[in-house]
């Protein structure tokens, strides 16, 4: 049984894409008293993501240390690499990319180069919303990776969204070519292939996130219950030592 | 009696992939499931000749706790000839179809011919039905409003971006079911439940890729009451395939 948990990504504040859904972070630490929080702004519904980081920043610098940001940067909007700038000075852990939803490829943006050179400046990792077709899929994020080998890339869903599996072998060349790619355990419901990470030597690699409120706290925490031998090391340790939080 | 209706057994040295009958049997074991409902990965006769008569033999040897469902390639001229040998003589409960695999159209009329003779058999069609092109719900909704009087089931609800979708063809069309295998989001799930009833939901876990206890898990997650959730885990699966007792 896990004891504590670092839950590497949760959105939080309202949504543009989930109307009525609105994350707090005070109730989400109150609710789970074992668990730290890795926050990122959800798109707000004015879309004005420099507000939106602020207001989570400033929400986890008053957690008791128990919560910690990332800096939602759109590569694309005017001002974006000064943005990140200016969110890493003040404490965000991380950058997050959205390719899915801020509509680029994480392989192919011109944009994207400026704003990376600020985590790899800091030596922070980006984390980058993965297995979206076209824009996210495991390769294209290996050749991210690829490109910015002293960094930490961190993949939601487990790099990968297939009902059918046909993304996992492209996923696990991902994590053979790129020794600084980590997935994120989130919604990935191929448990065989977490516990295969895990006994192929990637188990340092996987770390729990909930990425609630699109997934479930509950259901999420299972996934990396079961996974006995590594969970302690994915429900915690990998995400402090990739994040560096002590 | 808890039904799980969708688990996986097969045997497939070329790729390397066993799935035999006792892994299906110690998830049932782990989960408190009572009778798993199976079919090959491999569509019969195109890509396994004796994959129905194999199936048999795999559930005969289980005692009741298995039973079987045919797997079928659409292009093969024997396939509804094979489903009635399956259904008849062998006493399978339904019949799958898995477009990825047989990138056979579901509105095609191959599909639709053994659809047809599912209708006849009296016995349910249960397509993979997720994010792929041939496989989302609004293309399957065609084939099951052109055979209106055959039970359709939308294996995975939709995966990962067209749950909603399944939702809105479950709701405009009363041979539709959905299942819940895989599918990450437990709140699709009640969503359903809240469009359409509990009475058209059945469970689900595409094991042994998927971990039956996780999968049973999402569905309690639903908060169903006892009368709605005693339908899903097993009482529709009874209704639908007309077996009463299992």
């Amino acid at each position: 049984m896990v004891g504590d948990w670092l839950d590497a990504l949760v959105f939080v504040g309202a949504s543009r894409y989930e109307p009525g859904v609105e994350v707090i972070i005070e109730s989400v630490l109150d609710r789970s008293r074992d668990t730290d929080l890795i926050c990122v702004a959800s798109v707000p519904p004015d879309r004005d993501l420099g507000r939106a980081n602020r207001r989570v920043f400033d929400k986890c610098l008053h957690s008791g240390g128990r919560a910690r940001a990332l800096a939602r940067i759109d590569p694309l909007e005017p001002g974006s690499v000064q943005e990140a700038r200016e969110l890493v000075r003040l404490g965000c852990i991380g950058l997050f990319l959205d390719p899915w939803r801020d509509s680029y490829s994480i392989s192919n943006c011109a944009a994207l180069d400026a704003v990376v050179e600020v985590a790899e400046e800091h030596g922070i990792p980006v984390t980058v919303e993965s297995g979206f077709p076209w824009v996210s899929e495991p390769l294209q994020v290996a050749n991210f990776a690829a490109s910015h080998p002293t960094i930490p890339i961190v993949a939601t869903r487990g790099l990968q969204m297939n009902m059918s599996g046909l993304s996992l072998e492209a996923a696990s060349i991902a994590l053979e070519r790129c020794p600084n790619l980590y997935l994120l355990s989130s919604g990935v419901y191929r448990q065989d292939w977490l516990e295969a990470l895990v006994t192929t030597g990637f188990a340092d690699r996987l770390l729990y996130a909930s990425m609630a409120p699109d997934f479930h706290p509950e259901l999420e925490r299972a996934r990396v219950e079961m996974l006995s031998s590594a969970s302690e090391r994915v429900a915690v340790a990998n995400a402090k030592r990739v994040y560096g939080w002590d | 009696m808890i039904i799980d209706f969708h688990t996986h057994v097969d045997s497939m040295p070329a790729l390397g992939w066993e799935m035999p009958p006792e892994a299906i049997l110690d998830g049932m074991g782990r989960a408190g499931v009572d009778v798993s409902v199976v079919t090959s990965i491999m569509d019969a006769p195109v890509l396994s000749d004796e994959g129905l008569d194999r199936m048999h033999r795999m559930v005969g040897a289980a005692k009741g706790q298995l039973r079987a469902m045919a797997r079928l390639h659409p292009w093969s001229p024997e396939a509804p000839e094979l489903l009635e040998y399956a259904v008849e003589r062998l006493g399978f409960v339904g019949l799958k179809l898995h477009p990825v695999s047989t990138i056979a159209s579901p509105s095609g009329e191959p599909t639709l011919a053994l659809i047809r003779e599912a209708e006849r058999l009296g016995v349910p069609t249960l397509f993979h039905c997720a994010d792929d092109n041939l496989t989302t719900p609004f293309e399957i909704e065609v084939a099951a409003q052109a055979v209106p009087g055959a039970a359709i089931v939308l294996g995975h609800s939709g995966g990962y971006a067209h749950g909603s979708d399944a939702i809105e063809v479950a709701r405009r069309n009363s041979n539709v079911w959905l299942e819940t295998a895989c599918i990450p989001y437990p709140r699709l799930l009640k969503a359903a439940v809240e469009a359409i009833g509990a009475d058209r939901l059945v469970f689900g876990s595409d094991a042994p890729g998927a971990a039956v206890e996780l999968e049973l898990r999402k569905v309690r997650l639903l908060g169903l009451n006892d009368r709605d959730l005693e339908r899903v885990l097993g009482g529709n699966a009874m209704r639908l395939t007309g077996v009463e007792k299992w």
